[in-house]
């Protein structure tokens, strides 16, 4: 084995953290080489004096600082980060609402392509909801039989309706758990 | 987590600052250890110190106990030391800093060489090797803390090591 293998290795070593077969290999380069031994003895300083490093006090005035401020302004940390934690959730809501309209506006006009203008777009997204109005009204106004009343594109309308709903509060529910999941990874894990 | 620990951590959050404080008195000589290795300096490692345990208290409602306390207050600590490097753009200790080191009790010659190399680290490598070889976590304990495989940690803890051998071996030249 070279030097320059040994040398990469030489922590390892140190450590016992080698696998029984290398650890052979190395012993056996060390008995030939002084350059490397005198490497493994460097490397067994470094181990024994950073193990050896010794933990330092805190200083009490960096105690007494901490609790001041803790007595002084705790609750008031404490209400901003609950505070910071509703604005992050709304602002998730917000985004999984307006992807959601807008899915739903390109399912209701059946743009998928987005060959329509603005203008043709805004007024067939309306197009569905006028006729819901329309059906309640009949119903309301006339006192009709639901079926005389009923057309199919008003049944079109109204599952158009629902799905928007439906889309919305789906695409806000699948925002916030993601939010939640990535606040929770980031500050721990399940490893142990 | 103990019942104990739990506790206070539930009382914590419900804006207990004495329980909080016991919380405080358990992990304050980690943590600020911890900074202190990182950062190199003592005066920043009062800051980050404070810094840290300020945001402990403001988060504490969002800790679920899926870890150790310590390791959710470890990684904190980290990432506030991380920030304060990048802030400061420092990544070795000056001299007014190893006269700080020095004033706070390194003793041998052997011990404070090493510590004087270990602020030359990059931080990785540097937080590696304390985190492992100073505190005792294990290298799956101290990936959780970094955000790395433990095999990764293990590397960094390698080439740290390597590389401070290499700046005492020059020094004995």
């Amino acid at each position: 084995m070279r030097c320059r293998k040994v040398d990469s290795l030489i922590e390892a070593y140190v450590a016992g953290e080698l696998e029984s077969v290398l650890t052979q290999k190395v012993k056996e380069h060390l008995e030939v080489c002084p350059a490397c031994r005198r490497q493994v003895g460097l490397a067994r300083k470094v181990a024994a004096s950073v193990e050896r490093c010794g933990a330092s006090d805190v200083p009490e005035h960096a105690m007494a600082a901490l609790f001041s401020v803790l007595g002084e302004r705790g609750s008031e940390l404490q209400r901003q980060e609950r505070e910071r934690i509703r604005a992050q959730k709304r602002l998730s809501w917000q985004i999984a609402a307006g992807v959601a309209v807008v899915a739903a506006l390109i399912e209701l006009t059946g743009v998928a392509d987005l060959s329509g203008t603005t203008v043709q777009l805004v007024q067939s997204a309306l197009t569905p909801l006028t006729r819901v109005s329309e059906f309640v009204y009949s119903l309301v106004v006339s006192d009709a039989n639901v079926a005389e009343v009923l057309k199919p594109s008003h049944i079109q309308a109204l599952l158009a309706a629902a799905a928007t709903v439906i889309l919305v509060l789906a695409a806000a529910v699948v925002g916030d758990l993601l939010l939640a999941r990535r606040t929770r990874r980031k500050y721990f894990r399940a490893a142990f | 987590m103990s019942q104990a620990e739990s506790s206070l951590v539930r009382r914590s959050a419900a804006g207990d600052t004495e329980a909080f404080s016991a919380l405080v008195s358990a992990h304050k000589g980690m943590v600020y250890n911890l900074a202190l290795r990182i950062l190199g300096d003592a005066h920043d490692a009062e800051d980050a110190f404070q810094d840290v345990f300020l945001t402990a208290f403001a988060q504490i409602g969002t800790f679920r106990g899926e870890a150790r306390f310590s390791t959710w207050l470890y990684r904190i600590t980290l990432n506030r030391c991380r920030r304060l490097l990048s802030k400061r753009r420092r990544d070795s200790l000056d001299a007014s800093a190893a006269e700080g080191m020095a004033a706070s009790g390194a003793d041998a010659d052997e011990t404070f060489d090493v510590r004087t190399a270990l602020g030359g680290l990059a931080e990785k490598y540097r937080s590696a090797v304390v985190l492992h070889c100073m505190i005792g976590y294990t290298y799956d304990e101290a990936g959780v803390i970094m955000n790395v495989p433990a095999g990764t940690v293990k590397t960094y803890v390698h080439r740290g090591k390597a590389l401070l051998r290499r700046v005492l071996g020059e020094e004995r030249r």
